[in-house]
């Protein structure tokens, strides 16, 4: 049966003069499903999620939400969807406390969520805004998005600011979202990130969406990666596998279902050196779109 | 879902407030603080006192100019009555009956009624003529001798002839003249013997009688003339009085020295006729002066009256400014050759000699008489004609000094004239007019001082005492007398100026005060300062449309900013606009903020101004109960207010408009603050600043603020175009605040 999706993001462009931030993109995003977008800084994350939330308007294109037109009908964002900006300054208040009863008023969400995240993230909500570190202020804003029960969480670059024991404990509010069965956007810079959170990721570059990844065809691939370094003369031979190389070394990925191939072509040349190193999706994202453009070429 | 159709939410009014309490509190009590020591400080200065003091600094010129001239006038004239009653009225008051028993006796004799009786005188004559009695042996002796005789039984028989007696002496003249004509012409008629003798006749008799100069012969002569077409009996009365009322006049610039005069002859007539006798003989019917002394002083008030009043003429005409350079004539002139060439004629005027720019001075009564020349125009003729109906108030005020002075003259004659030596006292008689000056002074300084009587004039109310002003008033007389004098002798006898010039260009000089010889745009601004509201100025203009908008002004800057901008700029704004709050309530809400937090300011400066005023009053500043009402007080917070407001919808326009808060607080403040500089400016060249500190071309800023729209001097004057051009505020914050709404709807907010 057609599930309808949630989100659905048809042929947004946005021009800022002759810049173009974003160019015809199209994704779908449903239910219960979580998305990463990855890109550089400047990539157009940001722009795009503006767009969903409204703030800015496509200068092609339309979202839909639930399948309504979204941007004529902005109550229907707002109320589906709960945002965290990437960049911002807390409202200039005595208390930090002051800005998160402010959101859940706006909001009229419930105290008990705010009181748990807060313990959850270890907050001093007596601290004055002015004062807080960008981490404090991180979870402040993270908290006063996550307290508010909504189908959809946009979340602009969350982990940004937080020490690895806070983001850890981000990635677990996320994953309880999840569990709950929400829709969660992000966006992030990080593989790892995507790769552990996201169900699915969007590569995005210069505005554009360069690739669709869908994590757990990945992790069915189960891809191992090696850092070999044979002499100048072998490396022609292994250049099938080989996606990144430096002075010393190559480095290869192999899925699971290459590597009898793999290591019998190994058995034949000479070996100066043999690592096994973790996947990282970043060098398979790489190696993949070092394959498009040889397709392309 | 309910909450998102709303316009307005609580908790974002909250957090504005919260957010901007601290700027919104040290403004708001800042500026009411401020206002309140103001109002404090002005209350103990006494600024009306001040005010009053140099408004009477003015007044007091003003009436130290009058009072110069008033005792000189005085002067003038009692020492001009002196001489005219010793020296000129005994002939004008035995002439003018006789000239006009003269004449009528001439046209009674012309219509025949005295035609027995000159018949009889012919009968004598020619009896005497050829009568053996008649000794002459020429036929002149002869004719000589006829007529001495017929005049001896003319005058034994006067009686029959039924004359006035005061036409007895002129008879002998008369009948000489008529037998002359006779002797010549037998066969003639009376009428044109009449007519051929009586010139001749009344010649003699006025030239022997009253020393009577040759040159005035054809005067009478022309009178004669008219008198002997005259046949109708019953307008002899008034013919004869209306040509003796001709020569007088005509002589009478050589018997009184004074300006153009009617001879009031009429006076002197009417009262002879009435009653020749006690005329004649000066008898005291009532009071304690004669009759003819009665007439005397009438004639001599009635004189110096109209001296009076021509003074009061000059006085009276507008003042204007003078810029050009006159001589001590007020003549005006221009330099030719090295030498001062006089301009007597108005097509001269482009040669004048200018004075410095802004150095003009008031005319004074001689330039007066040259305002055609000076100004190139002329008096008007209502402007001339308010003048003659003000001066003809002093003539009767003339009239009176100098009927009551004489009066008492005649009863006190030595005290004021040695009849031995025919020289005046004069030092009693500036002494009688020092005192009588208090008289005329007194209704001069009420009207100066706006009071009824002198009595109300107080040093605590007016800051000057009216008693000091009257014992001041001594003092005048004696020094401008004293300067008048010596002036008049150096303009008559050293200058050789003639009797009109010599007068008032001593008048002027023995009345000018120090404040006559300030130039005109000095006297004007310095004038103007002392008429200012200076509450009005200092509250009004100084605080309300100036200092006190500057920290409101900050506020609306920093708010609007921090409401939008920079909520956009940090990101903030993300967290309310993604919260289900349509915009238009988030930014509606924000507005109706700035909009509320200003009101309460306004009324929060408001009560502390009314309080201020309140104390003020309280600890002695009585000038707050009228140069600084209430409803003053109230328009000024309500100008200032509508003022931010329009300020506040411009820079939350350029809030909403940027998304930086560099250009949002630089475009919104600096149109501010230009708004704010301009109206600095502009307020050297409004009306409300004193003239003294004016600079008329710096207006040219008032076009370019619209705090110009709160019009302070308005409210000062109680104009009603004050509310026309707050109207202009009202406009510029609703359009302002409305299109911020339907600006921050639509644009795009990069959070």
């Amino acid at each position: 049966m057609y599930e309808l999706p949630l989100l659905s993001i048809k042929k947004v462009t946005k021009k800022f003069g002759n810049y173009v931030a974003l160019s015809d993109i199209n994704f779908d995003v449903y239910s219960n499903e979580t998305l990463a977008l990855i890109g550089e800084s400047g990539a157009g994350k940001s722009t795009l999620l503006r767009i969903i939330m409204g703030f800015i308007s496509p200068s092609l294109g339309e979202i839909y939400i639930n399948g309504q037109s979204a941007f004529s009908n902005q109550k229907i964002i707002h109320k589906t969807i709960s945002y965290l900006p990437s960049e911002f300054t807390l409202f200039d208040f005595p208390k930090g406390s002051d800005f998160i009863n402010l959101c859940a008023k706006l909001n009229n969400s419930s105290n008990k969520n705010a009181l748990s995240l807060i313990k959850d993230f270890d907050l001093d909500v007596n601290a004055n805004p002015k004062r807080m570190s960008k981490g404090m202020k991180q979870k402040t804003a993270i908290i006063s998005t996550f307290m508010n029960d909504k189908d959809v969480y946009l979340l602009d670059e969350p982990s940004t600011g937080l020490d690895p024991l806070m983001r850890e404990k981000l990635y677990n509010q996320i994953l309880k979202l999840k569990d709950n069965s929400k829709t969660i956007i992000f966006t992030t810079n990080s593989y790892d990130e995507a790769m552990r959170l996201a169900d699915k990721v969007l590569i995005i570059s210069n505005g554009k969406i360069l690739k669709t990844i869908n994590i757990n065809d990945i992790k069915k691939l189960r891809i191992h990666t090696f850092k070999i370094k044979v002499d100048e003369k072998n490396k022609e031979k292994l250049k099938n596998y080989i996606y990144d190389e430096d002075d010393e070394f190559i480095y290869a990925l192999i899925e699971a279902s290459h590597l009898k191939t793999f290591f019998k072509l190994l058995s034949n040349i000479e070996i100066l050196s043999f690592e096994t190193l973790q996947f990282n999706l970043e060098n398979y994202v790489l190696h993949l779109l070092k394959g498009d453009k040889n397709e392309k070429k | 879902m309910k909450r998102s159709k709303r316009f307005f939410s609580w908790s974002i009014f909250l957090a504005s407030f919260k957010s901007n309490y601290i700027s919104y509190l040290v403004v708001t009590f800042g500026n009411a603080l401020i206002l309140f020591i103001l109002v404090l400080i002005l209350s103990s200065l006494t600024i009306n006192a001040t005010r009053q003091s140099m408004s009477n600094l003015f007044n007091s010129a003003n009436m130290e100019r009058q009072m110069k001239e008033g005792a000189v006038s005085l002067y003038l004239s009692y020492d001009e009555g002196i001489q005219l009653y010793n020296d000129e009225m005994p002939l004008l008051g035995e002439y003018s009956p006789l000239l006009y028993e003269s004449f009528v006796t001439i046209m009674e004799l012309n219509t025949g009624e005295y035609d027995l009786a000159l018949n009889t005188i012919k009968i004598t004559y020619d009896g005497l003529y050829s009568s053996p009695l008649n000794n002459g042996e020429t036929i002149e002796e002869k004719h000589a001798y006829a007529i001495s005789e017929t005049i001896n039984l003319v005058n034994t028989f006067i009686p029959l002839f039924n004359l006035d007696d005061s036409i007895n002496d002129f008879l002998p003249y008369f009948i000489s003249d008529f037998l002359d004509q006779y002797s010549l012409n037998s066969e003639m008629s009376n009428k044109k013997l009449i007519k051929g003798s009586i010139k001749n006749s009344i010649d003699d008799y006025l030239k022997n009688k009253f020393d009577f100069k040759n040159e005035n012969i054809g005067l009478i002569n022309e009178s004669i003339d008219k008198l002997l077409v005259v046949e109708n009996k019953d307008e002899f009365s008034a013919v004869a009085l209306n040509e003796v009322d001709v020569v007088v006049d005509t002589l009478g610039n050589n018997v009184v020295n004074y300006f153009t005069i009617d001879i009031p002859t009429n006076i002197i007539i009417e009262a002879y006729l009435s009653n020749k006798d006690a005329y004649q003989e000066n008898t005291i019917l009532d009071g304690n002066i004669g009759y003819k002394d009665n007439v005397y002083i009438e004639v001599i008030a009635t004189l110096m009256g109209t001296l009076f009043e021509e003074n009061y003429y000059l006085e009276a005409l507008p003042e204007f400014t003078v810029n050009y350079l006159t001589n001590e004539r007020g003549i005006p002139y221009y330099v030719k050759d090295g030498k001062e060439v006089l301009v007597l004629n108005i097509s001269d005027r482009d040669k004048l000699v200018k004075v410095k720019e802004g150095m003009g001075k008031k005319a004074n009564l001689l330039e007066k008489q040259y305002k055609e020349i000076l100004t190139g125009e002329p008096y008007s003729e209502s402007e001339i004609n308010i003048a003659k109906v003000e001066s003809k108030e002093f003539y009767d005020i003339g009239y009176k000094f100098v009927y009551d002075f004489l009066k008492e003259y005649i009863n006190n004659k030595s005290l004021y004239y040695n009849e031995e030596t025919n020289v005046i006292n004069d030092d009693a008689v500036i002494k009688k007019v020092a005192n009588d000056l208090k008289i005329y002074a007194e209704p001069i300084i009420n009207n100066l001082f706006g009071v009824n009587s002198i009595d109300e004039l107080t040093e605590d109310k007016y800051g000057i005492d009216g008693k000091e002003i009257l014992s001041k008033v001594y003092d005048y007389a004696f020094s401008s007398i004293s300067v008048y004098k010596t002036e008049y002798d150096i303009c008559k006898v050293d200058k050789g100026y003639d009797e009109k010039t010599s007068i008032l260009v001593s008048l002027v000089k023995a009345s000018d005060t120090l404040v006559d010889q300030i130039p005109d745009d000095i006297y004007i601004k310095l004038y103007d300062l002392s008429s200012r509201n200076l509450y009005g100025l200092v509250i009004g203009s100084m605080f309300f449309s100036m200092a006190g908008l500057l920290l409101p002004m900050v506020y609306s800057i920093l708010t609007s900013n921090s409401l939008v901008a920079s909520e956009v700029e940090n990101g903030s704004l993300a967290f309310t606009l993604s919260s289900p709050l349509s915009r238009t309530s988030i930014i509606l809400t924000k507005a109706i903020y700035q909009i509320v937090s200003i009101t309460t300011m306004f009324i929060v400066l408001l009560i502390f101004g009314l309080i201020a005023r309140e104390l003020a009053i309280l600890i002695g500043g009585d000038d707050f109960i009228s140069s600084f009402s209430v409803l003053d007080l109230t328009l000024y917070s309500l100008g200032a207010y509508l003022v931010i407001l329009a300020i506040s919808g411009i820079c939350f326009l350029c809030s909403t408009v940027f998304n930086k808060t560099k250009y949002s607080l630089g475009v919104g403040g600096g149109i501010s603050i230009f708004f704010l500089v301009t109206s600095i400016l502009g307020l050297f060249g409004l009306d409300v600043m004193p003239l003294a500190l004016r600079i008329d071309t710096m207006n040219i800023f008032n076009y370019l603020t619209i705090i110009r729209l709160f019009d302070v001097q308005a409210i000062m004057d109680g104009n009603v175009i004050f509310y026309y051009k707050i109207i202009g505020l009202i406009l510029i914050a609703f359009v302002t605040y409305s299109s911020s709404i339907v600006i921050f709807n639509k644009k795009d907010l990069p959070l």
